[in-house]
C-alpha cells in the first residue's frame, strides 16, 4: 500500500510504519534547528528577552534566552546551553512556546499566563512507547520565575471543566475538525479535511484549567499515527493556539504551530457529583514519568483465522443462553410472535420467510428455496406492534446473524445483518443494513416507504446503565460513528473508543442503531432505542474462541444532550 | 453520622475494653450501678436503657469495622474472639437509614440479647472479561457490577463481666 499522509482507510486499518528511534531522531534533528512552521505567522517580540520556568514535583527547570524571533538558547535543569529553533504564539494573555531539543528525541511546549506567571509545561518525547513513533508527554505545573524569590500562588490544574463540550475548529492552514470532549481523560475527533469525515477517532487527552474561559487540551493519536496535538483555547473568543508534533501516515514529521477559530457545538451533561471539578480521573498504571492508561484494543482482541472461526462456531453457538450483566436492566422477552408467520423482503434481497413456532424457536427459509431451518430466537416489543428479534442463519458460510426490527403495523422491517469471515480478522463482525417490507396476513403494504436514516440521533449522547455500577455513554458523532465512553466510579467520563455504526428511524422517538468494534473486540452491537421510555433493547453478535453468541443487551438511558453538528454532514434518508 | 459512644467515655479508650479477646461494650454508666440510683422499677428500666445503648454502640462499631476492614478484622467484637462473616467477601452491609431504633430484646436476667436489623447487602462482582466494556472499565480501575439486596440481620449478644459482646450475626 502506498504511504499516504492521511489514509483513505480507517485509521485502525492503516499499516503505520514501525519507525526506529534512528529514523525519528534524523527527522527531528533536521527540524530542531528551525522555527516550527505556522501558516498565519509566528509571534514576534521575544527576541532579546529571557525566561525561566520552574515546575513542581520534580519537573524540569527551563531557562530560555531568546536570541531572535526564531532562535533560542535553552538550558534544562541548570545544564549546558543548547541553541535551537523555536516558535511562539499568543492568545490574549497566554503565550505558547515550542521547540525541539537538538540531537534528541525530545521537545517542549510551554504555555505561560502573562497575567499570573503560571505555566503549564509539556515535556515531550518519542520512543518511550511500544510504538516509538507515538509521542509521550509529561505534564508539569509551575510558574515563570522572575528572580524575586517567591513563587506565585496557585497553579493551572487538571480539570473536568471541558468535559461535555464540543467545538468545530478551523486552523490557519485550513484543517477543519470536530472535536468532542465527552470525557475528562479522552477525546473524540473527526477530521473533516485531513480525512473524509466519515468516522471519528479517540485518543487519550489532557485537560488543564487556566481560568474559567481558557483551557489547555492535548491529544495523542495512540494506536494510530502517534501524533501529538496541544492547544490553548479560549471558550468565549472561540480561538485556539497550538502545536502539532509527530509523524503522519507518510512518515513525514509534522512540526508546526497553528492558530484556529472555532464554532460552538454545544454542551452535554456531566455526571460527577455537583462540585466535583477534578481532572485526571483515570489513575496512571505507574509513577513513571508521563505514564497513563491508554486503551490499546487490538492487543486484547482475540484474532482468529477463517478456519478457527468455522471450528469455533461449529463447536459452540450460544443463542440467548444466560443474561449477562450487560442486560441487567434489559427488558423481558415477549412471546407475541409465537404462532405468527410472515416474510421479510429486503430491497436487493434476500427474502426470508418466518414461521414462529414458540416464543423461543422459529423456522426460516431464504428466498423460497430449500427446506425450513429451525433457530432459537428471542423477541422484544419496542413499541406496540414493533418487535426486535434476532437469530443466527445456520448453514450460511459466514455465520450470519439477523437482528431485525419489524413494524407489523406499518409493514416495514430493517435488519442489521452481522457476518463473520471479514478480511482483517475472521472473528471480527461486519454488518450491513437491509431495509425491506413485511408481508403477511393482516400486515399493511407500505408501498415504497422504508425506514430511513435517523438524522435526529446525529450529535446526541445517551448514557446506558446496564447493571448497577455499569454505565457507559454513547456519542453519535458522525452519521457513521458511534463512540462509547466508560464512566469512572465517581462519574467522570473515562476511557473512550469508537467504531462504525448506522442509525435507522423506526417510528417517532424509536431508533434502531448498530455499532461495530473493529480492531477492538469484533462485536456487533444492535440496540432499539425508545426515547420515550428511555430504555433500549438489544442484541450483541460476537465470535471468539468460545464460539458464536447472540446475547441480550439492555439498559436504562439518560439523554445526556445534543451537539449541533448536522450542518457538517449530509446523508440521504 | 453515627458515633461510637464506647470510645468517647471520659478517662477510657478503646484499649480499655479489650477483654478475653473480645471488644466488649459496657453500659454507659456501668461504673455506678444503676440499681443504686433509684428504686427497683426505675433502676431496671434505667439498666435496660443502658444495655440497649451499649448494644447499639457495639453494633455500630462492629458494622463500621466490617465494612471498612472486612469480616476478618472483627474478631475482637465477638465473645469467643473469633470473627464471623454473615456476608461474603466483597460485600458491604448497609444499615437501613430509615430505621431509628431496632428492637433489642434483652433476656429477663439481662445476660443475653437479640436484635433484628433491617439492612441492605451490597455485593460487587467483576463483569465478564470478554466484552469491550469490561476491558475498558478494568483499565480505569472499575468494572464491578454492584448489586444491592434488602435483607435482615439477626445478632445475638451476651453480657459477661458487665460488658456486651456479639455471640453471633446472621443474615436472614
Amino acid at each position: 500500500m502506498p504511504k499516504r499522509a492521511y489514509p483513505d482507510v480507517p485509521l485502525y486499518r492503516y499499516p503505520w510504519t514501525a519507525l526506529s528511534e534512528a529514523a525519528i531522531i534524523a527527522q527531528l534533528d533536521r527540524a530542531a534547528g528551525q522555527a516550527p512552521a505556522c501558516a498565519s505567522g509566528l509571534e514576534k517580540g521575544l527576541a532579546g528577552t529571557s525566561l525561566r520556568i520552574v515546575t513542581d514535583d520534580g519537573g524540569p527547570a527551563l531557562a530560555y534566552e531568546f536570541l531572535s524571533d526564531s532562535r533560542v538558547s535553552f538550558a534544562e535543569n541548570g545544564g549546558g546551553k543548547v541553541e535551537a529553533g523555536y516558535g511562539a504564539l499568543k492568545l490574549d494573555h497566554l503565550v505558547l512556546i515550542a521547540h525541539i531539543i537538538p540531537k534528541s528525541l525530545r521537545a517542549y511546549a510551554v504555555v505561560i499566563d502573562e497575567r499570573t506567571d503560571l505555566a503549564t509545561v509539556f515535556e515531550l518525547w518519542f520512543g518511550g512507547q511500544e510504538a516509538k513513533r507515538e509521542v509521550s508527554r509529561a505534564v508539569w505545573q509551575g510558574y515563570r520565575d522572575r528572580g524575586q524569590g517567591s513563587a506565585p500562588e496557585g497553579r493551572h490544574v487538571a480539570t473536568n471543566r471541558v468535559e461535555g463540550k464540543a467545538l468545530y475548529w478551523k486552523q490557519d492552514a485550513g484543517y477543519e475538525t470536530l472535536e468532542y470532549y465527552p470525557s475528562a481523560a479522552y477525546s473524540h475527533f473527526v477530521e473533516l479535511t485531513r480525512l473524509d469525515g466519515r468516522y471519528g477517532y479517540c485518543g487519550p487527552s489532557d485537560y488543564v484549567r487556566v481560568d474559567e474561559e481558557q483551557y489547555i487540551y492535548t491529544r495523542t493519536e495512540c494506536e494510530f499515527s502517534g501524533i501529538f496535538t496541544a492547544y490553548a483555547m479560549d471558550l468565549n473568543r472561540l480561538e485556539q493556539i497550538g502545536l502539532r508534533l509527530g509523524f503522519n501516515g507518510a512518515d513525514e514529521l509534522e512540526y508546526y504551530l497553528f492558530r484556529g477559530t472555532g464554532e460552538w457545538l454545544g454542551q452535554i451533561a456531566q455526571f460527577e457529583k455537583f462540585g466535583d471539578v477534578s481532572g485526571n480521573p483515570v489513575p496512571a498504571p505507574s509513577k513513571a514519568k508521563g505514564d497513563r492508561r491508554v486503551y490499546r484494543p487490538v492487543q486484547t482482541m482475540p484474532k482468529m483465522t477463517k478456519a478457527q472461526v468455522d471450528a469455533a462456531v461449529a463447536k459452540s453457538t450460544r443463542i440467548f443462553e444466560e443474561r449477562s450483566s450487560m442486560a441487567g436492566n434489559g427488558a423481558d422477552p415477549v412471546g407475541d410472535l409465537a404462532g405468527k408467520s410472515f416474510a421479510i423482503h429486503y430491497d436487493g434481497g434476500p427474502a426470508i420467510e418466518y414461521r414462529f413456532e414458540s416464543e423461543e424457536v422459529l423456522q426460516w427459509r431464504k428466498d423460497g428455496k430449500g427446506g425450513w431451518t429451525s433457530a432459537r430466537y428471542r423477541a422484544w416489543e419496542g413499541m406496540p406492534g414493533v418487535y426486535l428479534f434476532g437469530h443466527v442463519l445456520e448453514g450460511e458460510p459466514n455465520h450470519d446473524g439477523h437482528m431485525i426490527v419489524a413494524d407489523l403495523d406499518a409493514g416495514l422491517a430493517t435488519c442489521f445483518n452481522g457476518y463473520l469471515n471479514t478480511p482483517y480478522f475472521a472473528n471480527e463482525a461486519g454488518a450491513r443494513t437491509l431495509r425491506g417490507v413485511v408481508k403477511g396476513e393482516g400486515i399493511p403494504d407500505p408501498g415504497t416507504r422504508r425506514h430511513a436514516f435517523a438524522d435526529e440521533l446525529l450529535g446526541r449522547a445517551f448514557t446506558w446503565n446496564y447493571s448497577p455500577g455499569l454505565t457507559s455513554m454513547h456519542l453519535y458523532s458522525t452519521p457513521e460513528t458511534v463512540s462509547w465512553i466508560i464512566f469512572t466510579d465517581d462519574g467522570h467520563g473515562g476511557m473512550e473508543w469508537s467504531g462504525p455504526g448506522d442509525f435507522v428511524k423506526i417510528r417517532e422517538n424509536l431508533f434502531f442503531v448498530y455499532w461495530l468494534e473493529p480492531a477492538c473486540n469484533g462485536t456487533l452491537g444492535t440496540i432499539l432505542i425508545n426515547m420515550r421510555t428511555m430504555h433500549d433493547m438489544g442484541i450483541g453478535y460476537h465470535c471468539d474462541e468460545k464460539g458464536l453468541s447472540l446475547g441480550q443487551v439492555g439498559a436504562h438511558a439518560r439523554h445526556a444532550g445534543h451537539f449541533d453538528v448536522q450542518r457538517f454532514f449530509r446523508k440521504e434518508a | 453520622m453515627t458515633t461510637d459512644t464506647t470510645s468517647h467515655r471520659p478517662g477510657s479508650d478503646r484499649r480499655s475494653f479489650l477483654k478475653s479477646g473480645a471488644l466488649l461494650a459496657a453500659p454507659i454508666v456501668a461504673a455506678t450501678p444503676a440499681v443504686a440510683l433509684a428504686g427497683d422499677d426505675t433502676s431496671r428500666r434505667l439498666a435496660r436503657l443502658e444495655d440497649e445503648r451499649a448494644i447499639e454502640a457495639l453494633h455500630r462499631a462492629w458494622l463500621r469495622r466490617f465494612n471498612t476492614e472486612g469480616a476478618e478484622r472483627t474478631a475482637e467484637f465477638f465473645v469467643a474472639g473469633k470473627a464471623q462473616a454473615p456476608a461474603g467477601a466483597g460485600c458491604s452491609i448497609l444499615q437501613d437509614p430509615h430505621e431509628d431504633h431496632a428492637a433489642i430484646e434483652i433476656s429477663d436476667d439481662g445476660a443475653t440479647a437479640t436484635c433484628r436489623y433491617s439492612c441492605e447487602i451490597e455485593t460487587r462482582s467483576q463483569i465478564e472479561p470478554d466484552c469491550t466494556f469490561a476491558h475498558m472499565a478494568r483499565l480505569q480501575g472499575s468494572g464491578a457490577v454492584r448489586r444491592v439486596e434488602k435483607r435482615g440481620l439477626v445478632a445475638s449478644y451476651v453480657k459477661a463481666d458487665g460488658a456486651w459482646a456479639i455471640d453471633s450475626v446472621k443474615l436472614v
